[in-house]
């Protein structure tokens, strides 16, 4: 009996351990044919996280195949596209994209893990605009007031946005170039708490992004928005260039794959994110809430993200030092 | 509003959805007990599944997990002195011990009512006075988080009784850790030692396990070779469950007390409920008689803290619901929940919503007592399992460890760091130098550091940043606590000394005559 | 025996001495906060130091050669887990370390009998965990660079 039963046991040990390892193998054949892992570089409930699941569905139904969603926050995105690299570029492993984080990150911080050319881009698909607000009791009527206020106090307009050398940070150090003004830059962790120090009154000014700003329109003044043409959803703010200042800024969402990843893989997967982009559902959900609906293949993409490290290495040269 | 309520009362009290909330309780447990797996990656994962489902049941579901995660974390805090979440790291202080003394179905039970208690209180008030208490929560600016960080740090002098420079050091220790990554102001890198994942910080999470884990089993069940864990075995009783919730009904002060700490704690959006426990805990044993008692195993311990944890969920979804800022990370996922189904935060939620809304806050209320219920009689379960003996259960309780260190950041590193934390710890307990103060070190250091830089940047510019930071009402409130809680434990000590002089003349007195 | 405070305090200052040095190039903003712990640790050192020349602690760090034998082994067990780990994968790794942990923890080590009642655990307990985070949470779990 004691026999039986070691025998037994032996034998399911050996039977799980087989049917554990099978499992686990992938298989390999037409692409795609199993689940894709999308890699979200920021924590869950942000808002990459929430463009990903309004996605999520999409994806699995133009790809056929399932879809999960994965978080790897930390560094503002670093830690994640760090990751990126080290994954195999067959395809079954894409990341969220932000610039301008991942043009910011490498020339502000000299070791951010990788390299802005390193990661292989497949679409934008979303644009948050950056603009300039202040309450809506604040004694500004428009931006030339505020410039006004603070040629004549420097440093003593505090203005909030959510992190260093980000899109929010960029744009400030740039209104006070062009602008030929001083004031003091407050950063707060995310998106949330900058919108949170700006409406208890702790920073009087905030740069921040556009879904935050309509969300929170009935209590604000936006001075100007960092866009080409007007902010469709909020269309009576001026742009910054219709105000003479030559500033574009906004923080744009895409999706990217590992260096080396064959282009034929990367063509299927730009075909599903510019259907979901192009569909006219989620482009009015994105509007509603404030949001820019964009639609950028794989080789605008690259062009657009050299032209804006054109546009920004000198920008962070010249105040790093 | 009451037309609301009274819809909202409908809608939760249909047998589906009353299902989904037990369903997502039972799950809200789960995630909070298996360290590594937090309630933000719980709600993170079943928000899919509630897109099928209508707006309600959706936010029912939510609802269930938040509150079930807030009670599930002390559950291995009880048993095996591993906080399931960091805001159950007062929990492990009296319920570890009472699990030592073969209680441990006590203090399950004592946590699961506490939790509903505080629960409970929390929503009570957010469905009554949301919108005044958000405006208040938006007057937390930087020298408020730095002086709330400063109180926190001040617990340490009551944690560690015996030397207080010990618990300091300790704690100065731990916010240096926190330093680790990236600075929150100035964006610098620091302490990464070459190591791209460390940009992050240290994972809470994993300093918890290595902390206060890891050096139990190293020091009883391998280096004494304790057959069980626990030194008494625990046998179960009906009765327990009355008795326990008899004993904390009779003590209202400590549990309003504590459910109070919770809720303010909570709506102070970031400061989170990390802190609330552990403040709420410091001012039980400061109002008790029996402050003795503290540390070695009472129910009252672990009601004080569990109940400020969970009072603080609620309070979290007070400047979310009102104004759409999250207050924690669980109510960041929420609210990608609520915009997903097309909610916006805002007056707009309590108005043309209403109904969902008053559903999900009065789901809340319900998913508390369930707590109690699933608690209660899940006690004689999970109170059995640390008579396993520990030759099954460590090898056990250290696998899951390493599969939850890995799994919050998907990061090799993080398993490394555990372990590495895990030997300090057990350095640090032999050395008579609790880990407690370090932790509490690394879960500050963000909010003292944003509060104090931001403070000077924004003091600059106000023409003197000490009368910025100290002259605001909040504050001087939480300076003068911060004194307050410094000053205590000497103050006692010196009454004490002074009382025993006093005796002794008029017994020499006495002799004499 | 230890001087626990000599330790504590010379420890701690060693610490503060190295970060010290890695930290100098800080800008203000991100060195600010870092310089006054130095000053706090620095300054609690010494007081720790102090209080061990003048009223110490002193404790036995092993009671018994017992102890440390059991600790190092165990830690040795645990290290050989979590190297062997990224190499031959996740569900490999933790059979073979509660296999052998709970070999270790036990009586009468080398019966047939209890070993293949380790196996047998080993190999429940790991795969019902395995399946439980990695397909119904969604969890992924490393696979192991030696099979890719």
């Amino acid at each position: 009996m004691k026999r039986f039963v070691t025998v037994m046991l032996s034998l399911v040990c050996a039977a799980t351990v087989c049917v554990a390892a099978v499992c686990v193998a992938a298989g390999a054949a037409d692409y795609p044919s199993g689940p894709i892992t999308y890699q979200i570089p920021f924590g869950p409930g942000g808002q990459s996280d929430i463009e990903a699941r309004r996605q999520q569905p999409m994806l699995e139904k133009e790809l056929g195949v399932k879809v999960v969603i994965q978080y790897k926050p930390g560094g503002g995105g670093s830690v994640g596209w760090a990751s990126l690299l080290r994954q195999k570029p067959d395809g079954y492993f894409i990341s969220g994209m932000n610039v301008p984080h991942i043009v910011l990150q490498p020339l502000a911080r000299g070791n951010a893990g990788y390299e802005t050319n390193q990661l292989e881009p497949i679409a934008f698909f979303q644009a948050t605009p950056i603009g300039v607000a202040v309450l809506i009791d604040a004694p500004f009527q428009t931006l030339s007031d505020l410039v006004d206020f603070a040629k004549k106090n420097p440093g003593a307009v505090l203005c909030g946005g959510s992190g260093t050398w980000s899109g929010h940070h960029i744009a400030f150090l740039q209104l006070q170039k062009l602008a030929g003004i001083t004031m003091t830059y407050i950063p707060s962790k995310g998106a949330a708490a900058s919108v949170a120090a700006f409406l208890g009154g702790h920073v009087k000014v905030i740069f921040g992004n556009s879904n935050d700003l309509y969300q929170h329109r009935d209590k604000i003044r936006v001075l100007a928005f960092g866009t080409d043409k007007p902010f469709t959803p909020m269309p009576d703010v001026p742009t910054f260039k219709s105000l003479g200042y030559n500033l574009l800024a906004s923080i744009d969402r895409g999706a990217a794959v590992p260096p080396g990843t064959p282009p034929e893989v990367i063509a299927v997967l730009e075909k599903a994110f510019l259907n979901i982009a192009n569909d006219p559902d989620v482009q009015k959900q994105m509007l509603d809430a404030g949001f820019v609906p964009v639609a950028m293949g794989e080789k605008e993409a690259k062009t657009y993200i050299q032209s804006k490290v054109d546009e920004w290495a000198p920008v962070v040269k010249e105040f790093k030092k | 509003m009451f037309g609301a309520v009274i819809a909202g009362l409908g809608n939760v009290f249909q047998i589906f959805n009353l299902l989904f909330l037990f369903i997502g309780v039972f799950m809200g447990i789960v995630f909070g007990a298996l360290p590594g797996l937090t309630a933000t990656m719980g709600l993170a994962l079943l928000v899919p599944f509630t897109f099928t489902m209508s707006p309600a049941s959706g936010l029912i579901m939510l609802a269930g997990i938040y509150v079930g995660a807030m009670y599930g974390d002390a559950i291995p805090a009880i048993l095996i002195n591993t906080p399931g979440t960091p805001a159950a790291i007062a929990t492990t202080f009296d319920g570890f011990p009472l699990s030592q003394k073969g209680m441990a179905q006590h203090g399950l039970v004592a946590a699961a009512f506490a939790s509903s208690y505080g629960s409970f209180i929390a929503n009570i008030v957010l469905a009554t006075a949301a919108p005044p208490l958000a405006r208040a929560s938006l007057a937390f600016g930087p020298p408020e988080y730095f002086w709330l960080g400063i109180f926190g740090l001040t617990i340490i002098s009551t944690l560690s009784s015996g030397s207080m420079f010990k618990g300091f050091l300790a704690g100065a220790l731990g916010l240096l850790l926190s330093t680790i990554g990236m600075a929150p102001i100035g964006g610098d890198v620091r302490l990464t030692f070459g190591f791209p994942e460390l940009q992050a910080g240290i994972a809470l999470i994993v300093a918890l396990i290595g902390f206060f884990c890891l050096p139990e089993i190293l020091s009883s069940v391998i280096g004494q070779r304790r057959a069980t864990y626990a030194r008494e075995p625990v046998k179960p009783r009906m009765g327990v469950i009355g008795e326990v919730i008899a004993s904390l009904l009779k003590k209202p002060g400590l549990m309003l007390r504590s459910s109070a700490i919770g809720t303010i704690i909570g709506f102070a959006p970031g400061a989170g409920g990390n802190i609330a426990s552990m403040v709420s805990y410091n001012e039980a044993c400061r109002w008790d008689r029996h402050s003795e008692e503290y540390g070695k195993g009472t129910i009252k311990g672990v009601a004080a803290s569990e109940s400020a944890n969970s009072a603080m969920a609620p309070g979290s979804l007070i400047p979310l619901l009102t104004l759409g800022i999250p207050g924690s990370p669980p109510a960041a996922v929420i609210l990608g929940a609520l915009m997903l189904h097309g909610m916006k935060p805002g007056a707009e939620l309590f108005t043309a919503y209403a109904d969902v809304t008053y559903a999900f806050i009065i789901a809340l209320l319900v998913a508390a007592f369930m707590v109690t219920l699933i608690g209660s009689f899940g006690s004689f379960l999970f109170s059995r399992i640390i008579n396993i003996p520990s030759r099954y259960l460590a090898p056990g309780i250290l696998f899951m460890t390493v599969l939850g260190s890995y799994s919050i950041r998907n990061n090799v590193l993080d398993i490394w760091i555990m372990f590495v934390f895990g030997v300090i710890g057990y350095i640090s307990n032999k050395l008579k130098f609790h880990p407690a103060p370090i932790v509490l070190g690394l879960i500050l250091g963000p909010f003292v550091e944003e509060g104090l830089v931001q403070s000077f940047l924004a003091g600059k510019a106000a023409g003197g940043t000490f009368s910025y930071m100290v002259f605001r009402p909040i504050s001087l409130v939480l300076i003068g606590l911060s004194l307050m809680s410094l000053m205590w434990p000497l103050a006692i000590k010196l009454k004490s000394r002074w009382r025993t002089e006093e005796r002794q003349p008029i017994n020499e007195g006495g002799q004499d005559a | 025996m230890l001087n626990v405070d000599l330790i504590i305090g010379f420890s701690s200052l060693v610490i503060a001495g190295v970060v010290f040095l890695v930290t100098r190039e800080l800008s203000m903003l991100g060195g600010v906060f870092v310089n006054y712990l130095l000053v706090i640790i620095g300054v609690l050192s010494v007081v720790e130091i102090f209080t061990g020349f003048v009223k110490p602690d002193r404790i036995r760090f092993f009671e018994s050669a017992n102890e440390r034998k059991n600790i190092v082994i165990g830690l040795i067990i645990l290290a050989i887990y979590l190297i062997l780990l990224p190499f031959i994968g996740f569900l490999p790794a933790s059979y073979c370390f509660y296999f052998g942990f709970n070999l270790f923890l036990g009586e009468d080590r080398w019966q047939t009998r209890n070993i293949l009642q380790s196996a047998g655990l080993s190999a429940i307990v790991v795969t019902v965990f395995y399946f439980v985070f990695s397909q119904f949470l969604g969890v992924p779990l490393p696979e192991g660079s030696l099979f890719q």
